[in-house]
């Protein structure tokens, strides 16, 4: 009995030992809070990186010397070590699958948008301008705008159809307007605003900005992005 | 065989092939496979960040200093259980059930203030479960953190009254030890979502 409790002495730290795993522990989360507020590490983009690392440091202290994997049989850590690596590969995979490691915020591009996009595309309609003539608007054409099959992928990707239908396109709910004949309307947003594709963009960008309350969200799209939306819904026969 | 890598009493009596504790191989092996499972909730959380199409978003909700002081009493409660596994190894019953009861108030303090944060996402800010991407991965993410830190809480305060009747002794500390182990990994995972969720939220 007496032989194996000093054996444990040698084995784990002592409560002195812990306490000062304790204060590192407690130095580092303070120096994440800290670096969280200092506004320039965000703009070089090394906020992310520093606080990957401090994390992985608390990691470290807490497994090797709290869980005692720093003194304990290697097995222990193999077990521990080979979910943390099957993990951590897992996160990383499935952030390169979805484009969140090396292009963030970029659209995914389901293989069901795919093959949507190249039916709608292989209907020639689709492509050519309604009404050029005889209409109540001028006719403006919508690839001078921006990307109309670029447009009609956002269209499909950011949801739109949860609330518009569109012509050629499968679906689409009933809540907001259906956009068939979108370039010969004289004004959108209810009557807000005129039928111009710079206020086509503003509205799609921040809708709440020109009518408060509106049920139209904003989906945080980037100003090429909006051109294309344009351009996809002046295309519209 | 294999007696200099079983410092325990218990270990040493097992025999096992490896030499080592089942019940602590069992307990390892279990924490390797919960890293796949909070894996699953993190890349979740990972792949649907921001593609949120209304709000509230993690801006709008999130309140660094508050879930900060949250993190500090779970980062306190890791050295509380340490220290009562150094205690009852020194066969100080005494100190195991202080340092068990403060462990066990510490996690408690955390869930309490889970459940506030939750409260006022849901009540002030309108952040569901159903409102949008964010909340869902948001909510199921901390939400299975949140129950392992309830089980915790749970499995201490069963050691605190097993050891108040004395069923605990220094031949025992391979119990308290795996409780810690528990104990210890749902810090670790806290680390890692409170910095992925909470600092990394833009």
């Amino acid at each position: 009995m007496a032989a194996t409790h000093i054996q444990h002495e040698e084995h784990h730290p002592s409560a002195r030992g812990y306490v000062k795993v304790a204060t590192v522990l407690f130095v580092i989360t303070i120096f994440e809070v800290a670096v969280y507020y200092i506004e320039p590490l965000r703009v070089l983009d090394l906020l992310a990186p520093i606080l990957l690392v401090l994390s992985a440091l608390k990691f470290c202290g807490i497994g090797g010397w709290y869980m005692h994997l720093k003194m304990d049989h290697k097995l222990f850590f193999v077990f521990f070590a080979a979910g943390v690596v099957l993990a951590a590969t897992l996160i990383i995979a499935l952030m390169a699958l979805f484009g969140e490691l090396l292009e963030p915020g970029k659209p995914i591009i389901s293989m069901n948008t795919e093959l949507q996009r190249i039916a709608a595309s292989a209907k020639p309609q689709a492509e050519e301008p309604a009404t050029p003539a005889g209409g109540l608007q001028p006719y403006i054409n919508p690839k001078d705008i921006g990307n109309v099959e670029l447009g009609r992928e956002f269209w499909i990707m950011k949801g739109c159809t949860g609330c518009h239908m569109a012509p050629n396109i499968p679906g689409g709910g009933q809540i907001g307007p259906n956009q068939g004949h979108f370039s010969q309307r004289p004004t959108i947003a209810g009557g807000v605003l005129p039928n111009t594709p710079e206020a086509v963009e503003n509205w799609i960008m921040d809708p709440q900005k020109y009518k408060p309350g509106t049920l139209m969200p904003n989906l945080s799209v980037t100003e090429q992005q909006a051109k294309d939306l344009t351009a996809f819904l002046y295309s519209l026969p | 065989m294999a007696v200099e890598a079983a410092p325990n009493p218990v270990v040493a009596a097992e025999h096992t092939s490896t030499g080592l504790n089942h019940r602590k191989v069992l307990m390892w092996t279990f924490l390797g496979s919960e890293c796949m499972f909070f894996a699953s909730l993190i890349s979740n959380f990972q792949v649907q960040r921001g593609r949120s199409l209304n709000g509230p978003y993690p801006d709008d909700v999130i309140n660094i200093p508050f879930t900060s002081i949250s993190t500090f009493s779970l980062l306190m409660s890791s050295l509380m259980m340490v220290l009562a596994l150094a205690a009852i190894q020194r066969n100080d019953v005494r100190g195991l059930k202080i340092w068990l009861l403060a462990c066990a108030f510490l996690g408690t303090l955390f869930l309490g203030g889970q459940f506030f944060e939750f409260t006022q996402f849901v009540a002030e800010k309108g952040l569901k479960l159903s409102t949008n991407l964010f909340g869902a991965s948001f909510f199921v993410l901390t939400g299975f953190h949140g129950t392992h830190v309830t089980i915790g809480v749970i499995w201490l305060i069963s050691l605190y009254f097993a050891a108040a009747r004395g069923r605990i002794t220094v031949k025992d500390s391979l119990s308290v030890e795996l409780a810690g182990l528990y104990w210890h990994f749902v810090d670790i995972v806290w680390v890692a979502i409170f910095t992925i969720v909470y600092l990394l939220k833009v």
